[in-house]
């Protein structure tokens, strides 16, 4: 039997509850003094209802019994030492403070502290969310910063940035509007990240956009990525369409099946391109291989580079080893890119080359050649070759210029 | 947040309701259901009813209490449904 009773309809005030404290439908409580009730035991609402002054429990529930719809409205501050359970909407205009908040409808507030939050349905929070696990079934908005180690959303959902350390589930979009710093971010749609946002994984089918620079450890992007700075990565695969404003930073691979787009630098250890790549200029510590389209205004520079047969590639070539025109790798499938060409009867074909050693195979095309030691193969074409060790030419070659040994090759562009 | 501003299709409503369901591994009864959804509990049954009788929620009965959850099969259309939502947004935009 609760100690006090507010009947359905009834306006009322209220100083400290001893036990629980039972509220009919359309009731509006008010303070007795001091702008706050404090009920000892449970709160039980038997419907909607308003407090008109901040409340402090133990414990709310609702009976979801049908037709016990309505809102529960607290005009200020809610403070609950054990759980929240209301069946339809909470709007809080205060910071709400609970252990747990489970809500069927929607749950409005200006802040909400909890270890555990689970909402049916849309969540809008005008500034701060600390908690463990939120779980929202429609969208989430939070205008001020979050600290969250698990999100779920079911819809779209927006926050101020803050940091989300653990897994983040978005069935639509998210936009953070301050930077982020995240673990592991799984959406279906579209990600809209500020400038300095940090993460460890990235998984999106959608669009996403990073305002300015950007870091994320492992990205998994199928759709398309736009990056307004630059944008540093542990190890990237590009399967759709991606392109960086600025410079792009790997530290191991770089796998491009679709197209990337970098407007200034790229640095990684290894290289791999069967999609379509357009930069400044690249870097490559290991590897380079290219089997689809490669081009550079600066050049590329690397340990070794093969460039695969059909492949196409705009810019000089720096490295202590290149070969052109390679037959495709075991188990490496020629590119769309490059299948296309050798039905149009284009072979391989690259600019200026620079190397120790420097093969350009059968049916290869080149402009200038320079190397140390230069092998140029049956059918292939170059327009000079300046070498100072070695030139070794089949019976069939096309060079337009005499080759020339010279006792100091040019310094490369890289 | 308040509700969509465009008109939700029968499979926007399908996927609300099985989102909601889906927060609550032990089950939720169907008013509760209606306030997340923000649908009709007359309404709401019929569209729980479909999702049952396609095997994508599972109805439970214990001392006079119906409570739905999702079934495997529930689960894998919510995926289907977002992923599909995903791509033709992409090919929306290509267009």
């Amino acid at each position: 039997m609760p100690e006090q009773v507010v009947k359905r309809g009834e306006t009322i005030k209220l100083g400290r509850v001893e036990g629980d404290l039972q509220v009919g439908r359309k009731a509006t409580i008010k303070a007795e003094s001091g702008g706050k009730v404090v009920v000892a035991g449970d709160v039980v609402f038997e419907g909607g209802a308003t407090i008109d002054c901040s409340l402090e429990c133990n414990a709310i529930e609702t009976r979801a019994v049908p037709h016990t719809g309505g809102t529960v409205v607290v005009h200020g501050d809610l403070t609950v030492r054990e759980s929240v359970d209301v069946a339809d909407s909470l709007e809080v205009s205060g910071k709400a403070t609970a252990d747990g908040f489970d809500v069927g409808g929607h749950l409005q507030a200006e802040a909400v502290i909890s270890k555990r939050v689970r909402v049916g349905g849309h969540v809008r929070i005008s500034d701060i969310v600390e908690s463990e696990s939120v779980d929202v079934a429609g969208h989430l908005s939070v205008m001020g910063k979050v600290k969250i180690v698990d999100l779920h959303v079911g819809g779209h959902a927006r926050v101020g940035g803050g940091a989300i350390t653990g897994s983040t589930q978005i069935r639509g979009h998210f936009e953070a509007n301050s930077n982020l710093e995240y673990g592991e971010l799984q959406t279906f749609g579209h990600v809209s990240l500020p400038a300095n946002s940090r993460g460890n994984r990235l998984s999106v089918l959608g669009r996403v956009e990073f305002e300015g620079d950007a870091y994320c450890k492992v990205m998994d992007v199928k759709g398309i990525v736009e990056v307004k700075g630059d944008l540093s990565t542990d190890e990237l695969d590009v399967p759709g369409k991606m392109h960086v404003k600025g410079s792009l930073k790997v530290l191991n691979g770089l796998n491009i099946l679709g197209l990337l787009e970098v407007g200034q630098r790229i640095d990684c250890q290894k290289l791999v391109v069967e999609g379509r790549l357009s930069a400044g200029s690249a870097f490559v510590v290991g590897e380079a291989d290219v089997s689809g389209e490669l081009k550079t205004s600066r050049g590329v520079k690397s340990s070794t580079i093969t460039v695969r047969r059909g492949a196409r590639v705009t810019g000089p070539l720096v490295a202590e080893r290149v070969e052109v025109g390679e037959k495709p790798g075991f188990g490496q499938w020629p590119s769309p890119w490059s299948e296309v060409r050798q039905r149009i009867g284009q072979m391989t074909n690259v600019e200026d080359v620079y190397g120790r050693r420097v093969t350009i195979g059968a049916y290869s095309q080149a402009k200038h050649v320079f190397g140390d030691e230069v092998q140029i193969e049956s059918g292939s074409v170059a327009e000079q070759v300046t070498y100072t060790k070695d030139l070794s030419l089949p019976s069939k070659f096309y060079i337009h210029e005499p080759p020339k040994k010279v006792p100091k090759l040019p310094d490369p562009p890289l | 947040m308040g509700r969509r501003s465009s008109k939700r299709s029968k499979m926007d409503l399908y996927a609300e309701v099985l989102e909601v369901i889906t927060r609550y591994p032990e089950g939720v009864r169907i008013t509760r259901l209606s306030y997340g959804v923000g649908v009709p509990v007359d309404r709401l049954k019929t569209m729980v009813e479909a999702l049952c009788s396609n095997g994508l929620v599972r109805r439970s009965t214990n001392e006079e209490e119906v409570t739905y959850g999702a079934t495997t099969r529930g689960l894998e259309f919510l995926d289907t449904y977002w992923k599909m939502k995903g791509f033709f947004e992409i090919l929306g935009e290509e267009r």
